[in-house]
This record gives C-alpha cells, structure tokens and sequence, in this order.
C-alpha cells in the first residue's frame, strides 16, 4: 500500500496542478483555447511578438548582467542597479537636450548627439554605482547578508528620489509645463527620425509587403545587447582582471592571498555593471521613449528575475532569461491579458526560487545562506 | 540656587508671555474658510493647479469678504494625494474630509478630482453638518444619479447616510460623456472602435459609458480591455490591437483613463504600431484633455488626439467666461489652455453666491446647513461657463462639452458639443 | 549644570521645531510631552537618595530654561513666521492661554517626572506607568480641545505601529527578511472588505470580522510561508518580495472572475472534434462573472465596529477609533510579549541565531519559521481589518511594494526585536511622514511665496527653480532610504535595540576586541 502511494503520488499531484492550472489560468489570462485560437487565428502575429519580445527583452538581459555580475562576486542583490539605469534614461535624456539632438534635424547632429548620450550615460552611471558600492556596501561587507540587504533597498529609495528630483528640472528634463518631477517626460525617437532624414523607412522590412515591423530601433536594440554581452564575456574569460574577478567570486580570502586587491575588483565590478545600465538607460529612452523616476523598480525586478531564471551569476544564463522573460512578457501582453502580464513575471520568479533556485544555466552551488 | 534660578525663569516666562500680550492686535470680522482638495503631486498637478488658481482667483475678486465685508473669506489648497503612491491616497483624502469636518468655520468643501475620492469623503461630510461638497471634476454618474449599465443598484444613496444631499458638481457627468464622444466619433467618420480602460472608477466608467453609446449609435465596438498602467511599454498590446478589426487596425481607439496612469507611453506606442493620429484615431476623455499629456507623450506624437471636457470651448464662453481668461493671463502671467480652470472659477462662484444668498436672507453663514440649502437652490447663475443651475440631485443643467485637438503641440479647441 | 542646560535647549529647540510648523494650540501639547521627556531624561542621572522634592526642584531650572527657549520659538514662529509666510498670527486669546499653559506644563511635568525618580523602585515603575496612562487616556481630548486635528494621523501611525509590531516577529525575532509583508496586511483588509461591504452584500459585525482577518492573515501566512521554507537569507526576501508584488495585482484584477470546468468546456469536446465527433458535452460554469474586488474602484463603503453607548463609530469622532486602536496595540503587545518570553520566541531567537545549531538542539526548523510567518501574518490582519473600517474604502494601490518597506524601516529604525523600539519607530516614522513632511511642505510654501519668491522675481529661471524644488514631500523617499543605509552603516541595531541583536550584529568587533586582548 505504501509502495502504490510513492509511485503514484508524483503523477497524481501533476495532474492536480495541470487541473488547478487548467481550471484557475482563465482568471489570469492562460486561457487555452483563446489562445491557440488567437495564434491559429494570425499565425504572422507570432513573429511579431517574437520581434517585440526580443527587442524588449534585450533591455532587461543587459540590465540583468548587472545583477549577476554583483551577486556572483559579493552575493549581494544590488537593489538599486534597476534604478541606476533610471538615471541612465535621464542622463542621456539631458546629454540630448544639452546638446541640442532633441531639436534638430540634421543626421550628423543627431547620431554624434546619441554617441555622446551613450559615453555620459555609461560614466555617470558607472561612476554612481561605485559610489553607492563604496557609500553603502563596502563597511558591510562582512555583517549579516540582511543588513547589506536593507542597505540595498535603502540605496534603491535613495536613487529612485534622485530620479523624481532631476525629472522636476525643467532646465534638465525637456517640459513645456511644470507637471513637476511625478509625471513621464517625453524622450523623443530619435533613431526613427534619422532613418526619415535619409529618406528611408524606419520600418526594415516595409519592403518585403509581409506587413511585420522590425524597426531600426528593435535592431539596434538587439544587436546593441548581444555585443555587449559578448564583448562582456570576452572581459571575464579572457583578460587578467576577468580572471581576478572569477577568482574573487570563488574565494574571496583565496584571492585575497594570491595577491588581488579585492576592493578594486569589486569596485570594477560596478564600475561595469553601472556603465551598463547606462547603455540600457540610452536603449530603452531610445526603444520606449520614456523616461519616468519610477520605471527602474519594475524594469529592475524582471532583470532580477532574468538573472535568477537564467542562473545567478552566470553571464549568458542573465541573456538568455532576459529574453525568455521579455518573451513571456509580450507573449502575455498579446495573447492572454495585458493587465495580468507582470503576475506572470512574478510568478515565474517566486517559482523559480523555490523550485530550481540555480536557474536554467547555473551550476550546483554549495547553500549559500 | 535652583530656588532663585526658578524664581528668575519664572519671571521670564511671565514677561515673555506679556509681551507676546503687547504684540498682537485682534481682528473684527469673523472667518469663513473654503478648502479645496485635489492631487497636487504628478501630472494631475497641470489640472489641479488650473483649478486651485482659478479658484484665488474667484476669490480675490471678491476681495477676499462676504456679505459686505462682515465675513473675511479664507481660501486653503489641500492636496488629497501622496508622495507614497503618486496619485490621489484614501488615507489622505479621508484624513482631509475629517479634519474639514471638525473644524467649524469651514463652510464648503470644494473637491474632489477624482471621483473615488469623493465616495470616501461625501458620507464623511454628509454627517457632518452636513457640510456642502462642490466638486469642479468628479463625472463619475453614480455620485448623484443612477445611470442604467454605469453605476452599482445602491448608488448614489448610499453616500448620504443622513439622507440629505451635500454634494453638488459643475461638470457634466460621463453618461453624457460617452454620447458626446459617440457623436464625435460618428463625425469623425468612425465605423469601429477599441476602446482601453485603466480599470479605475473614473477611467472604465467612462469607457463603459462609451461603449453603451457607441453601441446606440451604430459603433461597432471591437473589444473593452482593461491595460496594466504600470508596465514599460504596451507594444504587444497596440500589436494585438492592430489585427482586431478583421486583420486590420480598428478606425479609432477610445481610452477611458486619467493622464497619470502611463496614457503618454499608451498613446506613444500606438503611433508606433498604427501610425499617426489621423490613420487610427486615438480619443480620450476630460482627464486627457492637458498639457501633461503632450509633454509625457512628445509634440509630434500626440498630434492629432481628440479628447472631450465638460463645459465649452474658450471661443464660445460667454462674457464672465471670456473676462475670466483674460483675468487669470493678468493675474498669474499666462494663459490656461485647461478647461477645468472655467470650472473651477464656476466652483469657488457656487460657493461665494451661497454665502451671499444665506446673507441676503438673513441667516447665518456659519452654519453649515444654511449654506448647503443656498448651493442647492442656485438657480441661474451667471458664471464663467453661462448661465447654470444645480438640479435635486447636484447635477449641473449645463451639459455643454468642449472637444479638443492636437495641434502643433497643444490641444485646441475643435467645437463645442451638446450630448 | 553644563549638561542641564546643554539638555534644556536641546529640548526646548525639539519642541521649538514642531511648534515652529504647526503654531497654535500645538505649544500646549508639545509643552507636557517635552516635560514629561524631559523630566525621563533627567532621572537617568540623578543620586536616588536626593528624595522626589529634591529632585523636582533641581529639575526646575532646566525645566525654566527650557521653557523659555520654547516659548522663545512659539512666539517667534507666531508673530515673524506666520506672517511672512502669508497666515494671520493667532489672536491673543489663543496665544496667552496656549503658551501659558504649554510653558507651566512643561515645568510641571519634568518636576513631576523628575520626583518619580526619588520613590521607591517599585512606585516609580507604578508611578511612571499611571503617568503613562493618563497622558495616552488625555491626549486625544486635548487634540480636541485644542482643535489640532492630530488624532487622524495619529490613528493611521499607530496602524503601522500594529503593522510593525507583526513584521517585527518575522523579522526581529525569527531572523527571516520579509520584503512583501503588505500582502498580509492587504488580506486583512480585503477580508475586512467582502464580509462586512454591499460589494457581495454581505454584512458581518466588525467584532467578528477581524477575528476573521487575523485568521485569514494567519492561514495566508502559512499558505505563502509553506513553500519558501526551504530557501534562506536573501533568496527568502526576493520571494517574499515577488508575493508581495502580486498580492494588488490580483485584487486590482479579480473583477470579472469567471471559473469554467476545463474538462466539459474544451478538453472533452477537443477530444471529439479530433474524432469528428458531433457530440457536445454541457459546459459547466462554477462561477461566471463575479466581481470579487471591485479592482481599483475599491471597495466601499465598508461596515464599522459599533459598540453600546457609543453606538456606531464615525469618522469624524476619532477618539472611539483612537482607543481601538490603542487596545489593539496593547492586545498585540501582551501577545507578542508572551509569545517572545516563552518556548517559541525561545525557538525563534534560536534558529535566527544559528539554524545548524538549533537543529541539534532539537529544535523543528519548520514548525519555528512556519508559526513566525503566520502569527507575524496574523497581526496585520488586525491593522488590515482595523484599516478597512476606519477609512472606510480599500483600494489595490495601497498595499504596493512601498507599503513592505515604510514597515520594515519602522522595524529597523526602532531596532529589530525590542518591542518599545518599535513601536517608537513607529511613531517617529509616521509621524514624521503624515504630520511633520506636510506641515514643513505648507510652512515653506508660505514663506516662499510670500517673502523668497517675489524677492526672486528679476530671475524667472531662478525663481522657477527655487519653487519646485522647495517641497519637502519631494524628497520623502530619500529619507526613508536614508533611514535605513545610515542605520545599517551606524546603529543596525536601531534606536533601542534587543541586546542579542546588538551582539550579533557587532559580532567582528567583539572578536577584533578579544583578539586584541589576546595579543596584548
């Protein structure tokens, strides 16, 4: 009687949760028949969120490369990168209406304008991101991992308010009004608006007469992400301080002892994440054309979750989950229910921890408490 | 020591108390305070601020008196939302109902904007005095009238606890909204529409009403669909939007939402997906109808969107209207292109002609009573928006709508509408 | 002396700040709170043997001192503050009673609390906790009284006082970091919301229903907990973190449930048309089209407690509502008091401090963590349900993600795992963020645009520079940001801090000391 039990208790609770999945989805919008419905219905239309989702989830993968990179060297979550990409938007935001981009017309003005919006970006939000290593984590580096980790919510308010404050700028932020620091500010499209100045089409493949969009902007976008994450790998496999870095992230006080000077590496491991999420904070005003003080805590929990389904600490892993999770999210948005999208962002993060915690790519690591 | 020290501070404490005795001079007149409370945080803050300076604006006219310089009449701005959550709070807005509750010489309580905020605070007022509510932008109907498909069975009864209404609006309620905004669409040529919702009491009210009489008049609509106003972008969404009518784009989509719930990023990523504003047209309704909409949404983008706002166009007010706007340009060194400032203007009005009237009849403006009777019997006022009276319910008789356009980076006025 | 003057004017200038934004009647009420400080602090230093009469007259000049700097404020804020921030000053016949009063209050009570100091150990404790008493039983007719209209706020910290209190046994006692702790109170409160609301027409007495939400909070608490038991540190917060974020997602979002039976509705019938077969089976529907939330519309209005005599509680009477809520506090902390002394608090502290060695000591690791999350969960059904009824209207977007970290900075700040320190914390927090932000918004709103703004008129850009960013509420997130790095780089052990704690957390100090001590 025993031995029935074990045997046939893993099929039946799968079926039960098929059932319950089955049952209770429709509420949250994974209706199956709708769907399969919808997908039989416009075959083409998968493609397009394919593009969608790719584009959105490059954003997220570079920002997630943030994460991992700082878990796997200090196994701290920096709560506040989502949010130093936020400052990303809004530096290059002002680099632009600085130098006058936002205005003109001219390709020339405009390209050399978003080139100088990307190398202000990546230093004001490398630079921020070591400051807030050294301001907030450093002297807790060897307390109990909860007060680093309240030090990094902390941190995250703080950036976020740094936000809300520089959006009220009308001298920084482009405003006609004074909706103050609280509402979206407008970054225009920029990348469009070159393609139209050259007199081609901003849409790629208007010519083919298949009716998909793959813009100039999800392009870049996607091309953008995957060299850096390459170009990132390289870094760690190949040069002397990617090997110091691996080398911290193993053991510490080992690396300590072969001569690496360990604040260094942790402040270089910031210094890129934080550039990073500059790059990603230029990308995204580019891709959406908004900059909002609030848009780096959502953005920065789905790159969170990407780096924890692709496997923490795992620089391809945080790529790939990016973009599953950019998938799952445009999957959702245009097949099941918009207003229960990030439910399922969530979901998948809360499922993730507590089923597989290494991610699809991570290697079994020792319990890390 | 300590004997003479506290005999030497005790002196001190006494002297200075005299003096703050030689230091003030008392005044004669009694106060009557008028509050307002609307979201002053985010980009409500375009609307909220039109309304607030037309409102000083009201009551420096006055001179700041009533009944004959008997009354000295004190204007407060409270601001119902919270840093916390970026928009209207309940805690807030009930913290504001109770404290005007409690204090005595409050005699009008001139809000909301949104209209879940005021099914919190009319029961609050209502039991209070009752003290009279003069909202200058709730248009949800369920506050003063049932309207068939829009509002819950119990409303709006169950707001006024002791069975007296203390609540009165000088905007046009959404049931007529949505038949102005289905004529507009029938206008503009439309055969279909889609129409989004953010889910709140205002936003979906309105699309609901839109799409009853959208229905009415001939509209096929597509699809009602509520948006997540968080998200970072709805591509996907505007993807999905774009194969709804048959393979194709829809010929309008309606958007039943306030400004801050991410309708720029909305608005934005269907001209990404459509196209401009004048292939797939894109409606909202009053709450849509401001500078912040342009600003989160960029000049070129919003060109070309349509959105209705109860009272008239600033071309079609009549005299009190038209001084008004020069009135507000003079005094706070700009122009308003909000149609909310006329009404906020007709709202301070309401509240000050109350006073006069209870004074006039020889009562007592101090109570509250007496000046919520005189803001129910208003009978053709003469105000910024013309000639109006307040009906049984609160309800406005004037059911003007002013329907406005993008153009060149900022909403001008496209004509005035009847329902 | 030094010292008590150095103690007078700090106190006094407290004091002077708070009067400095709200004027008024407020010189009273801060005037005995300030004493009765005043005269606590003092006792910390005195010679016991000095006697109360001794002690009440040394006390009396820094009590004099300190009431005059503080009258000095008041009237400085009445007759040059008010004013040029465009306010009337008060009339006198508030300004000479209100200072009167506030000055003698404030003598009175620091001799009065100062004396306490000189009985015996035992009266002083009886002495201070009468003290105590009467001030909490006075303080909300003096609010009315003086018609300061602090109670509202005063009602809403002590909800996150109860909120804390709960986070704190999760967080303080079991050492488990609970990012999503709104989620609990939201259940509380959307509990509070369905049985006693027209939303289903269901109408429960409110004495009944927040036994129900504290249950629900419970059983919800150990539905979420059940599944990250096994996870530790940080990995827990994150999900802790992710439940939090979908709670108001699913409350914005449960409006048009509808539930069909997915076997008769499509699997079956799929089956036949792959079979060709024509035979339809009856759908069946469980539920079709409920609106179970009213999703961001909020649910209202909801049921009130109603008590004999009393009859039904208003909101604009808060005094029935202020001492619910002081019961209910008092309530949660006798309970959380004796949970803490006994074999569980014992477990708790245990498995905080080292799992490994609490497991060897036979301590069950789940049932301990599982029964800190749901009593943890159990107390904000209280606030949940005490919430719900008070403002009378529940909407999703309260209990979002900032919600969990308000309460965990009144936690941290308080200091994690002292009972008194959070509910302290709590005081300080919230009062700091509805009464003190808002009064500082108004003052400087006043005072700039009446005397800084036309003094800037030549400089438009300046001018418009200078008015955006002067208000206070801009910058809220920063301080709570700032509450918690600076407490976690300073003091991590908070204001008042548990003493196991404060030597966990100092651990590689105490070891750098020993080994110092040992190479010496």
């Amino acid at each position: 009687m025993k031995s029935f039990f074990r045997r046939f208790m893993r099929p039946i609770i799968a079926i039960l949760v098929i059932y319950l999945v089955f049952l209770l989805g429709p509420i949250a919008g994974l209706d199956f028949p709708i769907i399969v419905g919808r997908i039989q219905e416009s075959p083409k239309m998968l493609v397009q969120f394919l593009i969608i989702g790719l584009a959105n989830g490059a954003i997220v993968a570079i920002i997630a490369l943030g994460y991992t990179m700082v878990y796997g060297i200090i196994e701290l979550i920096n709560f506040a990168h989502g949010d130093v990409y936020m400052i990303g938007v809004f530096t290059a935001l002002s680099t632009l209406s600085v130098t006058g981009a936002l205005t003109t017309n001219n390709p020339v003005h405009l390209v050399l304008g978003i080139v100088a919006a990307l190398v202000v970006a990546m230093i004001v939000c490398a630079s921020l991101n070591v400051a807030i290593e050294r301001l907030a984590y450093r002297r807790l580096r060897n307390a109990p991992r909860l007060a680093a980790l309240i030090s990094a919510i902390g941190m995250s308010f703080i950036v976020e308010n740094i936000g809300l404050i520089w959006a009220a700028q009308s001298w920084l932020v482009p405003s006609f009004g004074t909706t103050g620091g609280g509402a979206q500010k407008s970054f225009p499209d920029l990348l469009s608006k070159i393609m139209i100045s050259l007199n081609l089409d901003p849409n790629l493949l208007a010519s083919t007469g298949l009716g998909l969009r793959f813009t100039i902007k999800d392009l870049l976008v996607i091309v953008l992400a995957s060299i850096l994450m390459i170009g990132l790998r390289f870094f760690i496999q190949n040069t002397r301080l990617g090997k110091a870095m691996r080398a911290t992230a193993q053991n510490r006080d080992a690396a300590k002892m072969m001569g690496i000077n360990i604040d260094r590496v942790i402040s270089i491991t910031f210094l890129i994440g934080g550039g990073l999420a500059g790059a990603a904070g230029l990308m995204a005003g580019l891709y959406n054309n908004t900059a909002w003080w609030f848009m780096g805590f959502r953005v920065g929990i789905q790159a969170f979750t990407a780096a924890v389904l692709g496997g923490i600490g795992n620089i391809t892993g945080a790529m790939l989950g990016g973009f599953l999770i950019g998938l799952l999210a445009a999957f959702s948005d245009g097949y099941m229910d918009a207003r229960w999208t990030n439910l399922w962002v969530f979901a998948v993060l809360v499922l993730i921890l507590i089923f597989r915690p290494t991610g699809l790519l991570g290697e079994q690591v020792g319990e890390k408490a | 020591m300590s004997k003479r020290l506290f005999v030497t501070f005790s002196v001190l404490v006494i002297a200075s108390m005299l003096l703050a005795a030689c230091g003030g001079a008392g005044t004669t007149a009694k106060t009557l305070k008028i509050v307002s409370s609307l979201p002053m945080t985010g980009a409500n803050l375009v609307i909220s601020q039109a309304i607030v300076n037309a409102e000083i604006l009201r009551l420096e006219q006055a001179g700041g008196k009533a009944c004959g310089g008997k009354y000295n009449v004190v204007y407060e701005a409270w601001d119902d939302a919270s840093a916390a959550l970026g928009k209207w709070d309940p805690a807030v807005e009930t913290e504001n109902a109770n404290k005007a509750a409690a204090d005595p010489t409050i005699i009008a309580y001139l809000g909301t904007y949104n209209s879940g905020a005021a099914k919190l605070s009319i029961p609050i007022l209502n039991q209070a005095g009752p003290l009279v509510m003069i909202s200058p932008a709730n248009t949800y109907p369920g506050l003063t009238h049932a309207a068939a498909g829009l509002t819950d069975p119990d409303e709006p009864d169950k707001y006024y606890p002791s069975g007296i209404r203390n609540y009165a609006r000088v905007a046009a309620t959404d049931d007529y909204q949505g038949s102005v905004d289905a004529n507009l669409m029938v206008s503009l040529g439309i055969k279909t529409v889609y129409i989004v919702d953010d889910n709140e009491l205002y936003g979906k009210g309105v699309a609901d009403s839109v799409h009853q009489n959208a229905t009415k008049v001939g509209i096929t609509v597509i699809a009602q669909e509520g948006y997540d106003t968080k998200a970072a972008d709805y591509k996907a969404l505007m993807t999905k939007i774009s194969t709804s009518n048959a393979g194709g784009p829809p010929d309008a989509i309606f958007i039943g939402a306030v400004v801050d719930n991410n309708v720029a990023q909305v608005l934005k990523d269907k001209v990404a997906i459509m196209g401009d504003n004048e292939t797939v047209k894109f409606i909202g309704p009053d709450a849509i109808y401001t500078g912040a909409l342009i600003e989160g949404a960029g000049a070129d983008v919003a060109e070309g969107v349509y959105a209705s706002a109860p009272g008239l166009a600033f071309k079609d007010l009549g005299e009190v209207g038209k001084k008004f706007l020069a009135d507000y340009t003079a005094r706070f060194g700009g122009a308003t292109k909000e149609p909310y400032a006329v009404l906020g203007f007709d709202t301070m009005g309401a509240a000050l002609k109350a006073i006069e009237d209870v004074c006039a009849a020889g009562g007592d403006p101090t109570n509250r009573q007496a000046v919520r009777d005189a803001v129910f019997a208003i009978k053709d006022y003469d105000g910024a928006l013309g000639k109006w009276s307040f009906d049984a319910n609160g309800d406005i008789t004037l059911l003007w709508y002013v329907v406005g356009k993008v153009t060149g980076g900022q909403f001008v006025e496209f004509g005035s509408f009847l329902p | 002396m030094k010292a008590e003057i150095k103690l007078a004017l700090t106190m006094g200038l407290l004091g002077g700040v708070v009067v400095f934004l709200f004027g008024g009647w407020s010189v009273t009420v801060l005037g005995i709170l300030i004493g009765v400080f005043m005269g606590l602090s003092i006792g910390g230093r005195v010679n016991k043997k000095d006697g109360p009469r001794k002690l009440a007259l040394q006390s009396l000049s820094t009590a004099g001192i300190a009431a005059v700097v503080f009258i000095a404020v008041s009237l400085f804020q009445n007759y040059v503050v008010a004013p040029a921030g465009g306010q009337f000053p008060s009339e006198l016949y508030i300004v000479i009673p209100a200072n009167l009063i506030g000055g003698l209050g404030m003598i009175l009570f620091t001799a009065l609390t100062a004396a306490l100091h000189g009985l015996p150990d035992r009266q002083e404790r009886l002495g201070k906790l009468i003290l105590m008493v009467v001030l909490v039983i006075a303080f909300p007719f003096i609010d009315r009284i003086t018609g300061l209209h602090w109670s509202g706020q005063i009602i809403f910290a002590l909800i996150f006082v109860i909120l804390g209190l709960g986070l704190n046994i999760v967080v303080g006692f079991a050492g488990l970091l609970d990012f999503g702790y709104a989620a609990f109170f939201a259940i509380g409160a959307y509990t509070t919301g369905i049985l006693s609301s027209p939303q289903h027409h269901i109408f429960m007495n409110f004495w009944l229903v927040i036994w129900i939400a504290l249950g629900m909070a419970a059983l919800w608490g150990l539905i979420l907990g059940t599944p990250t038991l096994r996870l530790r540190g940080d990995y827990l917060a994150i999900v802790t973190l992710g439940c939090g974020e979908m709670m108001p997602i699913i409350f914005r979002n449960l409006t048009n449930v509808t539930i069909k039976e997915p076997l008769t509705c499509w699997i079956i019938p799929g089956i036949m048309r792959l079979f060709n077969s024509s035979a339809a089976t009856k759908c069946i529907t469980i539920i079709d089209n409920l609106d179970l939330t009213a999703g961001e519309k909020g649910i209202n209005p909801i049921g009130r407690p109603y008590l004999p005599f009393i009859g039904e509680f208003q909101s604009n009477n808060p005094i029935p509502w202020y001492f619910l809520i002081i019961l209910l506090i008092l309530l949660s902390v006798f309970l959380i008091r004796r949970l803490r002394d006994g074999r569980l608090g014992r477990a708790w502290m245990a498995c905080r401090e080292d799992q490994d060695a609490a497991v060897q000591m036979g301590i069950d690791p789940v049932h301990t963590k599982l029964t800190a999350f749901a009593l943890g969960a159990a107390f904000s059904g209280f606030a949940g349900a005490f919430y719900a009824a008070y403002i009378r209207g529940i909407f999703p977007s309260v209990f979002e993600f900032s919600t969990s970290i308000i309460v965990l900075c009144i936690v941290v700040l308080g200091g994690m795992g002292n009972i008194n320190g959070v509910i302290l914390g709590g005081i300080i927090i919230m009062g700091a963020d509805r009464l003190f932000l808002p009064a500082l918004k108004d003052l400087l709103k006043g005072l700039m645009d009446h005397t800084i703004l036309p003094a800037l008129a030549s400089n438009h850009t300046l001018q418009a520079v200078v008015a955006q960013n002067a208000n206070p509420i801009l910058y809220r997130y920063l301080l709570f940001g700032l509450t918690l790095v600076i407490m976690m780089a300073l003091r991590p052990e908070g204001i008042i801090p548990s003493a196991q704690i404060r030597a966990e957390l100092h651990a590689d100090e105490e070891t750098s000391a020993v080994e110092k001590a040992v190479k010496n």
